[in-house]
């Protein structure tokens, strides 16, 4: 296998041991008071830029939509608290998804089996996300309109 | 301070501003184990500055949104300095809007890589940007 994919492999794991305390700090910030819907914004657009780059798709999609929607105006805090915690059930369950890929040995001669799971689980994701979107039209209509 | 000249298709000193680590890192990699290229890595825009006072770079990347001072800000002051104000900069952001991409290049960066970005084609998205630059200063 290419040495760099040895490489990205490990950083993906490093990456993926991130994700609660990512989650730790998004919830503080989506019940924080007051609101500040541009401070949670600039969270998830970190997320949003560092996810796909990490070939997490799905976190990028999850987290891009639910930015858009705040910076639109069209998800407010705590008026759609139910809403944005429907979204949080989507990024837990995604978090868990990539999480169990670390239970996997870490040797050099797994990163292909490393990145053929990564990729099996992201596209898994990346389905159920198109789902998930479609059942929250707060969130879909500002993917559209963006 | 820096030299200008853009080096096509060499090895380049390249001056990477981004606050998030876990970008940073893959950044790193791509840009030193695909491109090559010699990198310095720094976490806002006030430390841009500071290195490159202190180091020549053949080429900077800028996150947008950073803590203290942010890409934009930090590219108006890089242009503002006599010493950097040839440097080439390009933005390296999942800001993607096309108003924010004309106010990136209206303060005189060369281009946008916009994020999530492949790490085995970032070098190559780079030299992609740099050439568009040459040819199209060629043209005018």
């Amino acid at each position: 296998m290419d040495p760099m994919e040895l490489e990205i492999a490990k950083l993906q794991r490093e990456y993926i041991n991130t994700f609660a305390d990512k989650e730790k700090e998004l919830r503080q910030l989506a019940g924080a008071s007051p609101p500040n819907a541009a401070v949670l914004a600039k969270a998830l657009h970190k997320i949003a830029g560092s996810g796909g780059t990490y070939r997490m798709q799905a976190l990028t999609a999850c987290c891009r939509a639910l930015e858009r929607a705040l910076l639109a105006d069209r998800v407010q805090l705590p008026a759609h608290g139910p809403t944005v915690e429907a979204w949080f059930s989507f990024f837990t369950m995604a978090r868990t998804s990539y999480e169990k890929l670390c239970a996997q040995p870490a040797g050099d001669a797994d990163a292909e089996k490393w990145h053929a799971a990564v990729a099996r689980v992201d596209g898994a994701l990346m389905q159920l996300w198109g789902k998930f979107a479609d059942s929250q039209p707060t969130l879909a209509a500002a993917e559209e309109a963006a | 301070m820096t030299t200008g000249a853009i080096p096509q298709t060499a090895s380049l000193r390249i001056l990477l501003a981004e606050d998030d680590a876990s970008i940073r890192a893959v950044a790193e990699l791509s840009l030193t184990r695909v491109g090559g290229h010699n990198v310095t890595a720094v976490t806002d825009g006030i430390q841009a500055l500071e290195k490159l006072k202190e180091q020549s770079f053949d080429l900077i990347l800028l996150d947008i949104m950073m803590p203290g001072m942010d890409g934009f800000e930090t590219c108006k002051r890089i242009k503002e300095t006599a010493a950097t104000a040839d440097l080439p900069v390009i933005f390296l952001t999942a800001r993607a809007q096309a108003h924010e991409q004309q106010q990136g290049l209206s303060l005189g960066a060369v281009g946008y890589i916009i994020k999530p970005f492949d790490p085995m084609t970032l070098p190559a998205q780079i030299q992609e940007v740099l050439e568009k630059n040459v040819d199209g200063k060629q043209a005018a």
